[in-house]
């Protein structure tokens, strides 16, 4: 008796508690925008930050005209599962997923009811098949070959570039390739080291410094850029520079890069969400956007510290993103 | 509605992995081995099942390559922890650990299956029988028959001679031997059902959220044997109540745990702490039953849990 | 029937702790026969018997079964003919399954353990039998759990379980010594009816000299890997524990000096 008395007691916890929640939930008659963030992660907080400011510049007042539900998944698949699955129970207009498993989580969620999905950084919606239902995005594709010219510019006497990158991730696979059918065209080899997990990274990174590459080019893989600050430990003691692909890099410590703003992609990402909400057009028919502008950023201190002067029309376009 | 979909959708995630208890079960309350190849066994019949879908390969048939998959896994954690004399925590590890690279080799990188592909849940058969519910129920009512399905088999096999035998090996194994059988071989199959099952999760999955990640096996060992302790926990006075049964209610308990916190609203990094809590509250609560009943039985249950 | 034949038997050779225990060990019993095997810790009872089982490898003899060495089969082909109660009364069944389960469990043994029914309802009255014969009630709780049965209750039960089957031999492994001495004595005279009735060939290892002397066809004592004494037949029956026990004492006084070698197991 006690058993099934402690059984009940226990359950009807669980309901009242979603139950209030979900009241919260329905309670405001605005639009809900669901947005399912994979972890916290600086390039991926850009990205919700500029989907907002996105949402503002279409002319959408929060609280007005829509109501936020932010929800992140700490880098779990099964809690961005989960995630998904509430924005489909509380019937929220719009799911604005960030980073693949997200966006895939959410997908999956709102395939019976047809609820719109508008990702971001994603950088291949084709082979994660998130394309031709009402889902719709911007990808956040890496500049390569902007990279690879603005690395020949710093470093003209360079050879080989070092990349680390994750086996299972296909953005960083992805870009692996690309690396290496552009780099012989800059005159560039390339290194690159693929790690399972993040702890085998730096380990990684030595073995790089090891076969005497001439600099490190990060991709914007997870497990690599979660341990930057101990890669650049080493790679300074070594002296050998490393470009980032972002502007968070760049702040890190790395010396230049040739990068997405993760905010102007959020932003572009806003204004997309802001016509399917106004009915404008549907998620199906608008296609996936990639950004085509990329903006450079170095980090003069790091510069100097390497000893690399930057050419007179490079420091022209750049910006400034290290520490003043 | 909102509630009573939100309530559909975490009861249907608790009960395809409940598939996942029920092995963990198998290996940590029959067999008492803490089996961690269940970390690599789950992505890996994912794994499997994107590719065969992704190939064309019937969807129901996915489930069957997915169970034969993970029972290899299994079986080889067995063989090297029987044969080989390796403790078990480090079979599992060294098999989970090769898993990791052998789930990437079978899927690529990490994998999605189109919306045009059929699974279990929109498959020709599938539609014919349930095809009047909208897809929230009726990846309810498909879980819940896989499930159903699993538990029966298990209990079903928990009563035959081998099932006897298996039972009494992570009991007393000295009286597998006296019975003249070799433990090591029942461990083997103990493990090699085990994780059978846990892949057939990983394929449901797969199958429910249309793709393969390689990470998606992270922290599923924990969660098995969270869901196993809060079952066995939960029923260890209610003598009736199979294992199995607690396996399931105990994955389901642990899915609608997160959910909460997920809609408490709490900061994705307080998100594991909240869950901790819950569970912590949960155990508590049920240990502080035992304080009810006679000595005798409540030392038993001591014996038997935790 | 049983023969162990110059069997070597050293523990941790090498280090300081080397022991050796058994050398050109030789001991032959035979069929019908019910041995009680005494002696003070260290004097190799529990190695004998592991010897026999195959938990322990001699480093050198043999042991012969029939005329047939068994040294090369594993420990579990063995238990095929061999039953063996323990000292722990927990060794002997499982607490987590039922009475009936575990005597569905021991029916089986020597047979396959296939997908058929685990507990055969034919076999029941059987069982129910079989636990009548104790005395102890236990008939009446084939679903109880077997973890929630005292320990002789599930002494027994263990008793019944190890010779359910056809044998060619019980080993009794110092089986009463975890009782109290009421439960303990049920328990031996339960042992003597089964022995005698299914007319096995025994071997109990005790330290219980009234048991030794009063129960069984011949005894044997046991000195530092060695028979110190062995009487059978008439002269079994003529013994007293008075004359036991003086001999037991007799072996302390002989080697009163040394420090008992560490007991290996059981």
């Amino acid at each position: 008796m006690k058993t099934k008395k402690m059984i009940k007691t226990l359950f009807a916890g669980l309901l009242c508690g979603l139950l209030l929640l979900a009241l919260t939930a329905c309670g405001s008659s605005t639009p809900v925008i669901g947005i399912s963030q994979y972890g916290e992660h600086a390039s991926l907080d850009n990205c919700r930050i500029g989907f907002l400011q996105g949402l503002a510049e279409a002319g959408l007042t929060e609280g007005k005209d829509y109501t936020v539900d932010y929800q992140n998944a700490g880098f779990d698949d099964n809690v961005a599962i989960q995630i998904g699955q509430r924005f489909s129970a509380n019937n929220v207009a719009l799911m604005c997923a960030i980073a693949t498993p997200s966006a895939t989580a959410c997908y999956a969620a709102a395939e019976d009811k047809d609820i719109p999905v508008v990702f971001t950084a994603i950088s291949d919606p084709e082979s994660a098949n998130l394309t031709g239902g009402n889902v719709t995005g911007t990808s956040d594709k890496l500049p390569v070959t902007a990279q690879l010219a603005l690395i020949r510019r710093l470093q003209p006497e360079a050879k080989t570039i070092g990349i680390l990158y994750t086996t299972s991730e296909p953005n960083s696979v992805s870009a692996i390739a690309e690396y290496e059918a552009s780099a012989p065209d800059y005159g560039f080899a390339i290194e690159a080291i693929g790690v399972t997990a993040q702890s085998e990274v730096t380990q990684a990174a030595d073995a790089l410094l090891a076969r005497g590459v001439d600099c490190l080019s990060n991709l914007t893989d997870n497990n690599v850029v979660g341990v930057l600050g101990a890669i650049l430990e080493k790679t300074n003691e070594a002296g050998i520079p490393v470009y980032g692909s972002e502007v968070e890099q760049v702040k890190l410590g790395c010396v230049a890069a040739a990068g997405i703003d993760y905010v102007a992609l959020g932003r572009q990402t806003g204004q997309m969400a802001a016509r399917i909400l106004r009915g404008e057009a549907g998620a199906a028919d608008i296609p996936y956007e990639t950004i085509s502008e990329y903006g450079i950023y170095i980090n003069s201190a790091a510069l100097a510290e390497l000893g690399i002067t930057l050419p007179e029309d490079v420091a022209q376009t750049a910006v400034e993103a290290g520490a003043q | 509605m909102a509630l009573l979909e939100l309530a559909v959708s975490t009861l249907t995630q608790g009960l395809i992995y409940a598939l996942l208890s029920c092995g963990v079960y198998i290996t940590y309350k029959i067999l008492d081995f803490p089996d961690l190849t269940v970390d690599g066994s789950f992505p890996l019949g994912a794994a499997v099942t994107a590719v065969a879908l992704t190939a064309g390969v019937n969807p129901y048939l996915t489930l069957l390559l997915a169970l034969a998959a993970g029972a290899a896994a299994g079986l080889v954690t067995g063989l090297i922890h029987v044969k080989l004399g390796v403790r078990d925590l480090l079979a599992g590890i060294i098999v989970q650990t090769a898993l990791f690279s052998i789930n990437l080799q079978i899927a690529g990188s990490n994998l999605t299956v189109e919306r045009g592909v059929a699974t279990i849940f929109t498959a020709g058969p599938t539609m014919a029988l349930f095809g009047g519910l909208s897809l929230l129920y009726r990846k309810l009512v498909v879980a819940l028959i896989l499930t159903l399905a699993v538990k029966l088999v298990l209990d079903a096999y928990f009563r035959t001679k081998s099932g006897l035998l298996l039972r009494a090996v992570g009991d007393n194994s000295t009286l597998v031997t006296s019975l003249a059988r070799d433990k090591g071989s029942m461990k083997i199959l103990g493990l090699t059902v085990a994780n059978a099952l846990t892949a057939l999760a990983g394929a449901v999955v797969c199958h429910e959220q249309r793709s393969f990640s390689a990470t998606m096996g992270a922290g599923q060992v924990v969660f098995g044997l969270a869901a196993v302790i809060i079952g066995t926990t939960l029923f260890r006075r209610v003598g009736f109540v199979k294992g199995t049964t607690a396996a399931i209610v105990g994955s389901i308990i642990y899915k609608f745990c997160i959910q909460a916190a997920i809609s408490l609203g709490l900061p994705a990094n307080l998100l594991k702490l909240a869950t901790a809590v819950l569970f912590l509250l949960i155990l508590v609560a049920g240990s502080a039953r035992k304080k009810g009943g006679n000595i005798h039985a409540g030392a038993a249950a001591r014996s038997e849990n935790l | 029937m049983l023969e162990l034949q110059h069997v070597q038997k050293t523990y941790n050779p090498g280090a300081v702790t080397e022991l050796r225990l058994f050398d050109d060990f030789n001991l032959t019993v035979a069929r019908g026969e019910f041995v009680s095997i005494i002696g003070s810790n260290g004097s190799g009872k529990t190695s004998l018997l592991n010897l026999i089982c195959g938990s322990i490898q001699p480093d050198g003899g043999d042991v012969r079964i029939a005329g047939q060495s068994i040294l090369r089969q594993p420990e579990h082909r063995r238990y095929q003919r061999i039953g063996r109660v323990y000292q722990n009364p927990a060794l002997g069944a499982c607490p987590s399954l039922t009475v009936l389960e575990n005597m569905a469990l021991a029916d089986n043994k020597g047979r396959r353990f296939g997908l058929g029914r685990g507990v055969s309802r034919e076999r029941i009255p059987f069982y129910r039998q079989q636990l009548a014969g104790l005395g102890l009630g236990l008939e009446d709780k084939l679903g109880v759990k077997m973890g929630s049965l005292s320990g002789g209750q599930r002494q027994a039960v263990a008793l019944v379980m190890a010779t359910m089957t056809p044998l060619d031999f019980l080993i009794l492994d110092e089986h009463t010594a975890a009782l109290d001495p009421h439960t303990a004595d049920r328990i031996m005279e339960l042992t003597d009816r089964v022995v005698r009735e299914k007319q096995l060939t025994a071997m109990m290892v005790t330290h219980n000299l009234r048991y030794a002397v009063e129960y069984g066809s011949r005894l044997l004592m046991l000195d530092h890997g060695r028979v110190a004494f062995d009487c059978a037949g008439a002269e079994k029956a003529a013994l007293a524990v008075e004359d036991v026990l003086g001999r037991f004492n007799a072996l302390r006084f002989d080697c009163g000096g040394e420090p008992a070698p560490a007991r290996r197991a059981g």
